[in-house]
């Protein structure tokens, strides 16, 4: 029996040894989720584990660089050893790896054509922050902003609403990509803005005397005293055909800024009329101007296909806390034929990122609604061709660097956003973009939240959702004049 | 084990067992179907690590793992289980801190305890799971065989007892106080040193869990009323050490009075907390579920429940057998609040939960998906089976394959609904369709309109509009307008969609039809181009003839028309809360 035993031990380590045999060889690239073929990567991303949509019984990835390999061995997913891979990336700066995959199925080996992964030695802001809500938007239930670090997998929850007694919270944003300066708006009965300054948190009630509403979206100014924000009254409905679901349109909206040192609220006449929509506003990188978009009003919701809103951009002088007088439009809506907004400027002042769709104000349910990149000093428009998917493409942020953006895409499935990254290089020219990668590669199979909102920054922030939750019970709100 | 032990021991766990059994099977069967359907048991490592984001992991993972369960018709048998198990270690417990002989009798509290609580929604598996825990980890305690070793051993499952278990564990403290007073060495500091580290790890751990402070001592219940069940141990413990003396006294009297005593507790216990009548709502909404229409119908005659969303299911039951015209009167109808509820703020998550089941069945797939999510959303634990696949059908008739095939990937790593999941999948990827995929295809509307998410009209109008031949939503546009008493409306859309159908006219048309006739002053040659029922014209006369007889009469018109639409017409009111 003894004998027996021995006997199928050293046979079951004999054959577990045999590697694959009559390989054969593919000219496709494996049907690999999430998408990393092909893909530009920072020196310092967390591992790009992935699966493959035909359920291998054996899979073997080996990933080559200039120097150096990893090979991961799974069956259906690999997962990527942390301080190899991060040893693999730092000795392949502005080279790339090749990935070979070989597979087992249905008894066959198959290796397939091998791809490459471009790593860059311009690191991306190491920390992205998301707010994880179900794609309906306009009711929420359960919600988090969460703090991920993009060159790991460890996450933090920033703000829960089930410490806040179910309010709802958006809007998170840095200012200069830096954790040391952050804010976003928490609603309810004993909500505000919250402003983070330097682990300092504030609330702060942003709806002055003569606002249509709180404070909406927003952009820190470059030197941290002033927030410019706009104001909107928000209004869903749903479609009735079967590619649009929702759509979202301000019924009012203004701009104001805020000077955070005085909790006083500043504005022009011009930028709270009512004869026209003005939103999304942010400074520029410089912070000499404020770039919105602007829309005529129309009649809504019946002519929501023609509100179409500009890129506008006005003045702005810190020293004297005062907006300027004349309105310069960059992009015409008619002219070009869509309707922009979510306007973010790079930290190099070179480029201005922005999302059209075919009409509106509320990209995120638009299936068309695309990226585009307009060059400030030429004016140039770029429409990331290469970086578009099908379905939603909005809510980006840069790095500090200005050679890396975040953006919610629904390329997926149409539904659930999840935040891809994209390399800009020094020419201007945008790489074909990948989405965040987590350790266990079936995880955005299984959720069932939307990546909304993803913000990066160079460092953590310095509070938790205790904090919040102190802030949120017990700190009485400032008042903004 | 004394000789009266070994007889009735055995009687027990039968009697338990079968009780509980035959009480949710027979009696509560829909509270489970429900539970199920509230619940997405995944079989994936990232599922599995999801649970340490919450203390209680073990007690909720294996919780939730039995829910799954109550898919089946015999679901039943797992809380029957569950209770065998709660009384055994109960008993177990008990016999090692007092010597009674009744240990085994006074267990049953815990059942007792467990079982009111499983009347509730949201009482979940995970709590009793949590308090069997705590026990079996006590009676490991028990082992311990010198000081030394009970510390350490208390320490430990003290730092992990309520990660594992949950709020349940909150009781350790006090059993291992009852033990050392069983054995006459109560070690003050070491109890207080347990106590002290029971007691303040929820506290402490709660920002970690990102629970409030009462959430992080009852998880994972949601609400204080699970404490019933650690709180009927306490009170089994106290009565055993109490009453022992009493007990052998007058032992022939204690035999009677706390049997009956247990009955009275359970009987009052669930008379107080089993909620029937919402049992019953569920029965008509879980056979809307399966799709036993017919079954809908005989119950709802059954119950006659004078409740809005008992007339919701019956309605749907109704139009899936396209008689809705014909016996919408035969049950109680809160104006159009019975055939498209309001889904507001103010509902219950229960009823936004089953709010898509109107839409998906008209064929209106947007407001049948925004349903959908909201009833995912706001369900409690935010993952639900019943609105994966709504999700996923809705996408499959959308022809959106990339949206159900997320819906459906999830579904194939359940255990009850992967071969549904997988065959859809297969169909997709091999591009098939079927006859009911091509039947809801052909009614998705070609062009588009926005509005509001509680704008029902509109979007009844709309649907009818895009396909004039979507039966379904023709009925429930037209008794959205009878039930709102918008005659005029009614008599336009009529004429507009449903002239055309070659059918008998429906009995709450024709009766709606020659009101509105009257009041249009319609001549004898356009009544008659509607083919109205003589008999309902005859009705009709003499209906009119009472009413004005009587000046409008409720009692001398109510015996003879309760069901007609003239009589609601003139009487129904909607009651302000």
């Amino acid at each position: 029996m003894r004998a027996y035993l021995i006997g199928y031990l050293i046979a079951v380590v004999i054959f577990s040894c045999s590697g694959p045999e009559n390989v054969k060889i593919s000219q496709e690239f494996p049907p690999v989720y999430p998408d990393y073929i092909g893909v530009t990567i920072p020196q310092n991303i967390s591992p790009l584990n992935f699966l493959l949509r035909n359920h291998p019984e054996k899979l073997i990835v080996t990933i080559k660089g200039k120097s150096d390999s990893i090979t991961v061995k799974g069956e259906q997913k690999i997962e990527i050893p942390i301080g190899h891979w991060t040893n693999l990336l730092t000795s392949s700066l502005n080279d790339s790896l090749t990935v070979q995959v070989l597979i087992r199925l249905n008894g066959e080996w198959i290796q397939y054509k091998s791809f490459q992964w471009h790593v860059k030695s311009d690191k991306i802001d190491s920390y992205l922050s998301y707010r994880l809500i179900e794609p309906g938007y306009e009711v929420w239930n359960k919600l988090q902003i969460v703090e991920r670090n993009v060159g790991n997998f460890d996450e933090r929850v920033l703000v829960d609403n089930n410490l806040t007694k179910g309010s709802c919270m958006n809007c998170h944003i840095h200012g200069n990509q830096n954790g040391r300066l952050s804010m976003f708006h928490l609603r309810g009965e004993k909500g505000g803005t919250i402003l983070n300054r330097d682990g300092k948190l504030r609330k702060i009630n942003t709806r002055g005397k003569g606002m249509i509403s709180n404070a909406v979206y927003g952009d820190f100014h470059p030197g941290g005293r002033y927030a410019v924000f706009s104001t909107n009254i928000i209004i869903p409905e749903l479609h009735a055909n079967r590619t649009d679901q929702l759509e979202v349109y301000d019924t009012a909206s203004d701009l104001v800024v805020i000077d955070l040192d005085s909790d006083k609220a500043i504005t022009k006449p011009f930028l709270s009329d009512t004869t026209a929509f003005e939103t999304f506003p942010v400074f520029s990188a410089d912070g000499k101007w404020i770039y919105f978009c602007s829309a005529p009003r129309v009649v809504l919701p019946d002519s929501i296909k023609s509100l179409k809103y500009n890129i506008c951009r006005v003045g702005f002088e810190a020293a004297k806390g005062e907006i300027g007088t004349k309105v310069d439009t960059l992009w015409n809506a008619k002219k070009m034929g869509g309707s922009v907004c979510h306007l973010k400027a790079s930290p190099d002042g070179k480029f201005l990122l922005y999302t059209v769709a075919d009409y509106g104000t509320f990209p995120i349910w638009h299936r068309e609604a695309d990226l585009q990149m307009m060059n400030l000093q030429t004016g140039e428009v770029d429409k990331l061709k290469g970086v578009n998917g099908p379905n939603s493409d909005s809510y980006h942020s840069w790095s500090s660097n200005s050679r890396w953006f975040v953006f919610a895409s629904k390329r997926d499935d149409g539904i659930y956003g999840k935040p891809y990254f994209c390399y800009i290089d020094a020419s201007g020219k945008a790489h074909k973009p990948f989405v965040l990668p987590q350790r266990d590669p079936e995880t955005y199979d299984n959720m069932l939240k939307s990546f909304n909102i993803p913000d990066l920054s160079d460092s953590p922030v310095a509070f938790d959702a205790a904090d919040i939750e102190k802030v949120y019970m017990d700190q009485e709100a400032e008042q903004v004049k | 084990m004394t000789a009266y032990e070994k007889k009735v021991f055995w009687i027990f766990p039968l009697v338990i067992a079968g009780l509980s059994f035959l009480f949710f099977q027979l009696f509560y069967p829909y509270h489970l179907f429900l539970k199920e359907q509230i619940r997405l048991f995944l079989y994936t490592p990232d599922y599995f690590l999801s649970y340490f984001n919450k203390p209680a992991w073990l007690a909720s993972y294996i919780g939730d793992f039995l829910t799954q369960f109550f898919y089946l018709r015999g679901g039943a048998a797992i809380l029957s289980l569950i209770f065998v198990l709660e009384w055994l270690l109960g008993a177990m417990v008990l016999r090692n801190l007092l010597p009674s002989g009744k240990v085994f009798v006074w267990a049953l509290l815990l059942v007792i305890a467990d079982w009111i609580l499983h009347c509730d929604t949201l009482h979940s598996v995970a709590v009793s799971i949590g308090f069997i825990l705590t026990l079996a980890l006590f009676l490991v305690y028990t082992i311990a065989s010198n000081r030394w070793l009970a510390l350490i051993s208390g320490v430990v499952f003290a730092l992990i007892g309520y990660w594992l278990a949950g709020s349940s564990f909150l009781i350790f403290p006090i059993l291992v106080l009852a033990l050392d007073l069983k054995k006459g060495k109560v070690r003050l500091p070491e109890w207080l040193l347990n106590g002290v580290i029971v007691f303040s790890i929820p506290l402490a751990s709660r920002h970690h869990f990102l629970l409030t402070p009462i959430q992080a001592f009852i998880f994972p219940a949601f609400n204080v009323r699970s404490a019933l069940l650690p709180g009927a141990f306490i009170v089994a413990l106290s009565s055993v050490l109490f009453l022992e003396k009493i007990e052998i006294r007058y032992s022939r009297f204690t035999n009677i009075l706390i049997p009956f005593t247990f009955i009275s507790l359970l009987i009052a216990g669930i008379m107080t907390t089993a909620n029937f009548n919402f049992e019953k709502i569920l029965s008509l909404d879980g056979e809307t579920y399966f799709g036993n229409t017919d079954r809908v119908i005989g119950l709802s005659k059954q119950y006659n429940l004078k409740n809005k969303q008992a007339t919701y299911f019956t309605n749907i039951a109704l139009a899936r057998k396209g008689v809705l015209p014909e016996y919408l009167l035969d049950f109680y109808q809160p104006f159009s609040n019975g055939l498209i509820p309001p889904v507001t703020p103010e509902e219950s998550w229960q009823s936004i939960f089953v709010s898509n089941e109107v839409f998906f069945l008209i064929g209106d797939m947007n407001m049948a998906q925004h349903s959908a999510m909201l009833g995912n959303t706001f369900s409690p634990y935010q993952r639900s089976s019943r609105m994966m696949r709504r999700l996923a059908e809705i996408n499959l008739v959308n022809g959106d394959s990339a949206a159900a095939t997320k819906y459906l990937r999830i579904l194939s790593k359940t255990l009850f609904h992967r071969e549904w999941a997988d065959s859809q999948l297969k169909m997709i990827q091999s591009s098939e369709s079927n006859n009911w995929l091509t039947s809801k295809r052909r009614l998705l509307p070609n062009s588009d309109i926005l509005r509001k998410s509680n704008d029902y009209l509109s979007s009844l109008q709309f649907l009818v509009e895009q396909h004039s031949d979507n039966a379904v939503a023709v009925d429930y546009l037209l008794c959205y307008l009878l039930l709102n008493k918008d005659l005029k409306s009614f008599r336009e859309n009529y004429d507009r969609y449903c002239l055309k159908i070659n059918r008998p006219v429906p009995k709450v048309y024709a009766e709606a039809l020659l009101a509105q006739l009257v009041t249009d002053g319609a001549s004898q040659q356009e009544a008659l181009s509607y083919s109205i029922n003589p008999e309902t014209v005859k009705w009709f006369a003499e209906y009119t003839r009472i009413f004005e007889q009587t000046s409008g009469d409720i009692n001398a018109l109510n015996k003879q028309f309760a069901k007609s639409y003239w009589f609601y017409y003139h009487f129904a009111t909607i009651q302000k809360k």
